[in-house]
Parts: C-alpha cells; sequence; structure tokens
C-alpha cells in the first residue's frame, strides 16, 4: 500500500480541526453563521487539491474543467448579462478547454496567450458586434471578471501541479488557515472602515505566514519563501474578498431571495481561487 | 401491434427522461428547486410562466421517477405536431397531450385535458399560450379559468420558473448553462362559481407572488423611487393624503401606493396594483411574533403585515418598477414612533433613537448584551434585526399630520370599532411626541418632512405642496445618477 504523503495527512487534519471549531462557531450566528457552510466547500476544494496533485492529468483535469465549468456557471447565473451577449457566455465556457490544454502542457505562456489573445481580445469583439449598445462597458467587465477568476486563475490549479510535489497541498493548508482569522473577525468590505477586518488581515498574514514556512520544506521549498508565499495568499485572499464582496453588493444587496442560495458561492471560492497564481508565479519565479 | 407500439414509447419515455432529460437538467443546468415538498402526491395542475422549452421538462423534474408516467404537458398541437421529429420528442418522450389553440367549430379544445384531469393525471400548463418575451410575464388566457371550471375541487400548483429564459430563450438554438431555478408554491383550489377570466388572473397573481426581484441586467441603472409616507396618529387624515398623492404623482410617472392593498397610478387613474412580487409570505413573522409576544401597534398579524409591507418597500427599491413610492404610514417611522413611546416611555434620548434607527434599518445588529432588554420591552425591533425579517426603507418625504390626542380619541370611538388597549389620550400623547422626535431625528438626515395639523388640513394644497417636493427629489435623483 503506498505512503499518504505527509501533507495530505497535514491538510486533512487541518479540516479536521478547523471543522467541529467552524460549526460549534456557526451557532452562534452573526458573523459566524456562513462558517459551517465555508468548511464544507472548503473540504470539497482540499479533495480537488488532493486528486489534482497525485492523481493522473487524464483524471483530475477533466475534474478540473468541470470545477471550472460548474463554477462559471454559478457566476454567470448570478451575473447575467444582456440577452444580445450570449456568444461572449458561449465562448467563455469555450475557454475552459481552450485554458486547460496550455496547463496540462505546463506552459504559463501558451496559457496567457490563450486567455489574453484568445478570451480577453475577442470577448469585447463578439460583445461590440451587436446592435444595441447600452451596458457595454458593465457587461464586458463582467465577462471579462468571470473569465480572468474562474478560468484565467483557477487554470493556475493546473500549473501548479507541475510544483515540486506537495505545493498544491501547501497552498490549500495556507489558504484554509489564511482565511480563517479574516471570517473569524470579519472580512474587509467595501466603504468600511473599521479596524477589526484590518485586523483579521494581520493575522491572517501571520498566521499562513507562519504555517507556510513551516511546512515549506516537506514540499521542497525553502522556508523564507515558504514564509513570503503565505503572506502573499493571506494578502491575496483578503483581495480577492474584498473583490467578491464588491461584486456581491453591486448585484445582490437587495436581492437576496433573487440567487436562491447561489450567492455563498462567490464568497466561498473567489477568494481561493485568486490567490492561485500569485502562489504560482512566486513558487516559479522566485523561489526556484 | 397496438400494444407494442405502446411499450415501446413508453419505454422510450423512461429511457428519455432518465437518460436525457434529468441528468442533463441537473448537471448541465444545475437545476435547483425551492419548497418541492409542496408538489401534491394527488392529481393536480402545475402552471408556471413560459418563456422557454425547458420549461416544460424542467417541471417534469420536480415529480419523482414513479410518477412521471401520469404527468403530462399541455402542448400546442399546431407546432409541436407539424414534424414527426417534434411529434416523437414532445408527444411520446415528454408524454405531452396535444392541444389545438383552434378549435373547430362544435369542438371543445380544453377536453382532453379535462378528461386526463378526470381520469386522475396530473398536467402541466402554460397559461400564457406562447414563450412570448424572454423575461415578461403575459397575461394568462382564461383557459386555465375553464379547466378549473370544469374539474371543481382540483389542485392547482403554482410554480415560478427563473434561468431558462436566459438559457434558451425563443429565437436561440444555444443552450447556455445558466442556473435554472425552479420556485414552488403552494397547491390550492379557486372557486369554480368566479368567471374564468378572474380565475387565470388569480392564478398569474399567485405565480408572480413567487417571483424573486430580477438581477440587475448591465445598462443604465433606474434610479429608486422617491418614497413618500403619511405618518401621524389620525389614520383618516393619512389616508386621505395618501390617496390624493398617489393619485396626482401618477401623472409624473408610474406611482405604486402601499396602504392595506397595493394600488398603483400612472396618470389613468388610481386602481389596484395586478402585483408586486413578493418571494415572502407572513407565516413566519407571524409566527415569531405570536412566540416573542409582540404588542400594541405590531400584535400578531399586525407585525406580519408591517414586515410584508417593509419587504415590498425594499422589492421597488431597484426603481425599475415605480419612480414614487407613497405609504399610507412607514414601517421604519411607525416602528421608530412606537419604539420612542413605548421603549423609551417618552423619555427623549436622542442617542437612543439614532440607534434604534440602526438597528431598524438593519444598519446595524443589536448587541448580544442588550437582548434581553429588546426582549422584554421591544420585541418587535429585536424579531427585525435578529431574524433578519426586513429593512425597512426610510422615506425621502415623510408627511406627519398631528392631531389633538383628545380629538384623535373622539373621531376613534366614532368608527364604531373595538377600542385598542394602547388607544387612549396618555399613549396617543406619547406616539405624537414619538413621530415628532422621530421627525427631528429625520430631517437631520436631509429627509424632507411636512408638519400638518390635521385639523386645519386642506388635502389639495398639502398634496400640491408634497408634489412639487416628490418632484424636485425625483428630479434631484434622477441627475444623481445620471452624473454616477
Amino acid at each position: 500500500m503506498p505512503a499518504i504523503p505527509k501533507l495530505v495527512i497535514v491538510l486533512a487534519a487541518t479540516l479536521a480541526i478547523v471543522a467541529p471549531f467552524a460549526v460549534l462557531a456557526g451557532r452562534r450566528g452573526g458573523r459566524y453563521r456562513a462558517l459551517p457552510g465555508w468548511i464544507a466547500a472548503w473540504s470539497q476544494f482540499a479533495i480537488l487539491i488532493v486528486a489534482l496533485s497525485r492523481l493522473t492529468p487524464t483524471v483530475s483535469f477533466p475534474l478540473l474543467g468541470l470545477v471550472m465549468f460548474v463554477a462559471l456557471k454559478q457566476y454567470f447565473t448570478l451575473t447575467p448579462l444582456r440577452p444580445q451577449d450570449r456568444w461572449a457566455i458561449f465562448v467563455a465556457f469555450i475557454s475552459i478547454p481552450l485554458a486547460l490544454w496550455p496547463t496540462w502542457a505546463g506552459s504559463f505562456g501558451l496559457l496567457s496567450a490563450a486567455t489574453v489573445i484568445g478570451l480577453f481580445l475577442l470577448i469585447p469583439v463578439l460583445l461590440s458586434v451587436v446592435p444595441r449598445q447600452p451596458g457595454l462597458l458593465d457587461a464586458l467587465g463582467r465577462v471579462l471578471l468571470g473569465v480572468l477568476v474562474f478560468v484565467f486563475c483557477a487554470a493556475h490549479f493546473g500549473l501548479m501541479t507541475r510544483l515540486p510535489a506537495g505545493s498544491l497541498e501547501l497552498f490549500g493548508i495556507t489558504a484554509l488557515l489564511a482565511d480563517l482569522p479574516q471570517r473569524l473577525t470579519g472580512r474587509i468590505r467595501p466603504g468600511e472602515e473599521r479596524v477589526r477586518p484590518f485586523l483579521g488581515v494581520v493575522a491572517s498574514v501571520v498566521v499562513a505566514g507562519a504555517v507556510c514556512a513551516l511546512l515549506a520544506p516537506m514540499a521542497s521549498t525553502a522556508r523564507l519563501h515558504g514564509g513570503v508565499a503565505g503572506a502573499l495568499i493571506a494578502l491575496a485572499m483578503a483581495g480577492g474578498s474584498l473583490v467578491s464582496d464588491a461584486v456581491a453588493q453591486d448585484l445582490l444587496r437587495t436581492q437576496s431571495d433573487a440567487v436562491l442560495g447561489r450567492a455563498a458561492f462567490l464568497d466561498r471560492t473567489l477568494p481561493a481561487i485568486y490567490a492561485a497564481p500569485i502562489f504560482y508565479h512566486y513558487l516559479r519565479a522566485v523561489a526556484s | 401491434m397496438k400494444t407494442l407500439r405502446r411499450w415501446l414509447g413508453l419505454g422510450f419515455f423512461y429511457a428519455f427522461q432518465l437518460g436525457f432529460v434529468r441528468p442533463v437538467l441537473r448537471w448541465y443546468w444545475g437545476a435547483q428547486y425551492r419548497r418541492r415538498s409542496s408538489v401534491p402526491k394527488g392529481p393536480c395542475i402545475v402552471v408556471a410562466n413560459h418563456n422557454s422549452h425547458l420549461d416544460a421538462p424542467l417541471l417534469m423534474t420536480m415529480f419523482p421517477i414513479g410518477r412521471i408516467g401520469h404527468v403530462h404537458p399541455v402542448a400546442a398541437a399546431d407546432y409541436f405536431g407539424k414534424t414527426a421529429w417534434r411529434r416523437t420528442i414532445v408527444m411520446i418522450g415528454m408524454n405531452a397531450i396535444g392541444f389545438e389553440r383552434t378549435a373547430a367549430p362544435g369542438k371543445d379544445v380544453l377536453q382532453p385535458t379535462v378528461d386526463a384531469l378526470s381520469a386522475g393525471e396530473t398536467l402541466i400548463f402554460f397559461p400564457e399560450g406562447s414563450r412570448g418575451t424572454p423575461g415578461v410575464i403575459g397575461a394568462f388566457k382564461p383557459g386555465i379559468g375553464k379547466i378549473v371550471q370544469s374539474v371543481p375541487g382540483v389542485l392547482v400548483l403554482p410554480v415560478f420558473l427563473s434561468g431558462a429564459e436566459r438559457s434558451l430563450p425563443r429565437g436561440q438554438s444555444v443552450p447556455l448553462p445558466l442556473g435554472l431555478d425552479v420556485i414552488i408554491g403552494k397547491p390550492r383550489t379557486y372557486s369554480p362559481l368566479l368567471d374564468a377570466r378572474g380565475i387565470a388572473d388569480m392564478v398569474r397573481a399567485d405565480v408572480l407572488a413567487l417571483a424573486p426581484p430580477a438581477p440587475a441586467v448591465p445598462g443604465p441603472r433606474p434610479t429608486p423611487p422617491t418614497r413618500v409616507a403619511c405618518c401621524g396618529i389620525d389614520r383618516e387624515a393619512n389616508r386621505a393624503l395618501f390617496l390624493a398623492l398617489a393619485g396626482r404623482l401618477g401623472s409624473a410617472g408610474r406611482t405604486i401606493g402601499i396602504s392595506d392593498t397595493v394600488l398603483e397610478s400612472d396618470g389613468a387613474g388610481l386602481r389596484e396594483s395586478d402585483g408586486i412580487p413578493l418571494a415572502r409570505g407572513r407565516t413566519v413573522p407571524k409566527l415569531l411574533a405570536w412566540a416573542f409576544r409582540t404588542g400594541g401597534m405590531f400584535r400578531g398579524n399586525r407585525f406580519a403585515e408591517m414586515v410584508q409591507r417593509a419587504h415590498m418597500d425594499e422589492a421597488l427599491q431597484d426603481g425599475r418598477t415605480a419612480r414614487f413610492v407613497v405609504s399610507d404610514g412607514s414601517p421604519l417611522v411607525d416602528l421608530l414612533a412606537w419604539g420612542e413611546a413605548d421603549f423609551y416611555s417618552g423619555a427623549f434620548d436622542e442617542k437612543g433613537l439614532q440607534q434604534l434607527l440602526l438597528f431598524v434599518s438593519g444598519a446595524r445588529r443589536i448587541p448580544l448584551r442588550q437582548w434581553a432588554r429588546f426582549l422584554r420591552k421591544a420585541p418587535e425591533v429585536w424579531l427585525l434585526s435578529v431574524f433578519d425579517l426586513s429593512h425597512p426603507p426610510a422615506p425621502d418625504v415623510l408627511v406627519l399630520i398631528t392631531r389633538e390626542p383628545a380629538s384623535a380619541m373622539e373621531r376613534i370611538r366614532s368608527q364604531g370599532r373595538a377600542i385598542e388597549s394602547w388607544e387612549n389620550e396618555t399613549f396617543l400623547t406619547r406616539l405624537q411626541e414619538g413621530h415628532r422626535r422621530v421627525a427631528a431625528v429625520l430631517r437631520r438626515r436631509r429627509i424632507e418632512v411636512f408638519e400638518l395639523d390635521a385639523a386645519d388640513l386642506d388635502v389639495d394644497r398639502a398634496a400640491d405642496e408634497i408634489e412639487a417636493a416628490c418632484r424636485r427629489l425625483a428630479l434631484k435623483g434622477a441627475e444623481a445618477v445620471q452624473k454616477g
């Protein structure tokens, strides 16, 4: 029987420790109310991470593609476009295999070319070709944000399979522990100037930096670089949650019934996906 | 031969439903159902809005596999019977009943549907007739009313479908994988004594009542409506001014009037509105009011009514439905005045009132340490805040009509109705004072306040003045939106 890698055990243990705590805290209500759902989403995310890291690409990449498809579907359900923008949405979905192919080949250059040239330049044309144009820039922002986060950033999970073994699990553990302090203190929200969320980000940077530095040698990375990568993950996740809150505010502020439980998806996935490219490029460009 | 064809058809139907329809709707579109437990176990008519070819398959998936053989969408025979392909997919694969939209002389086109219902089958019916414009719910044709009249006591299940109009609208052939939501209402019967048109209108209102507010699509954002609230202890004066304002503002733009009923006015006079979409019912607030013993003005059902009115007010915030919202009373102002009179017992504490405003409007939650105090003295505010029942918005124009409490009591007595425990001169004095203090707090928040004395109230003159202020505010709001 093959030995279970240490980082997989650490990831499972982290989830096992945080889960009861999150469920109990969720009973207190208020800002802790979302914690049980959040930890459930993280459990699924952990399975994806381990699958990407340990299974062969023929199995793990279609799985990643499926997750990207579901994520993009939820995103476009939450952020409707104009009726005439159907082809732009169609191309956004088609872009998932186009982005996965270069990641399969392990080429960031190709991924950039496919995303930047193929999508960021093609989608504005598709949106502009329709006859009626009120709301063009708004629609463009919606499509490009979806493609940027759920195709371009998410494809970096595929690229991470090319990093030293264990890097994906290291990312998962660090991102989970970076997210926790921000959730406990309440996250930074657009336009709010309260001190507590900022303290949450500071705590998140410290915890993520320390944990990532501690575990980095298991992923063949120097402790120093692990610490910096952890801190970067925490900061990127704070940025991601700020974006997800701003999007939710723009779309759903008074429409809690309109989304029928789909809104939590943005809140749970966007911060971690946002952090993936930063972690990947730091480890690839600086640490190696 | 006939039996063999029947068995082949049945085999194709189950293979199509289980091997294609259900997996595709579940995995490609991610269909989600709300209140699926409301689907009746016996025969019924499922009635829904219709914008897409996905609608009928989506409604079929609401039913357990064991029942789908007894569920029949009613399909237009002239359209779906045109080609062999359509006939196979719709009549066999979807188990549909053909429906002639143009009746032959002497033939009742509804008879097959009536027969099916009488035989204990369930029907899926789209009373709009055809798919229409995406996102627009057209008038319901009286056919549904005629079926209800023909099968007295038949259960009608209202369902609202959301998302299909974007995934596969009329005229499009590429189905986009956007989420589909099926919001199921409560099954009910309609009196067969009503006329068919009336039944169709009631069914439409029931379907519309399930609709969530439409998500914001890109494009110029409409200006939020200008809100006017007529408050004070003299209900009759409030009502008179409310009606005058609702009628007049209609000439400046679509106006919704919220009172015991919902009215609308758009220049063609004041009439009852055919429904503002409301997603939530009164049951939960009513239960909470009963469990936490809300009192006085907000006792039991009245608390639930207040919450529902606040929802309605919130739903109108997006500005797509109305340019002006006039209300007879305001959930926010009335609750604050009640809180001031009851909770603070008239002992003016502006800080307390400001805090109460934040709690009621949902800007801040009641801290845990204050729960016991609120539960004891103002459970209405505690329920709104802790259970997040609604966030009543503040009016842009507050019309406060005052009256001598003694004279107000006289008017209440002259109405001949039962006098409530809180309706006494002392409390009305405190309540009026509470309204004044709330008005002072709102004035500081740049809300325009008109204080009028009911004793010498000239409704027309007052309405003129308030109308001018509303038009000015609406113009200012539109300019602010244009500037971004």
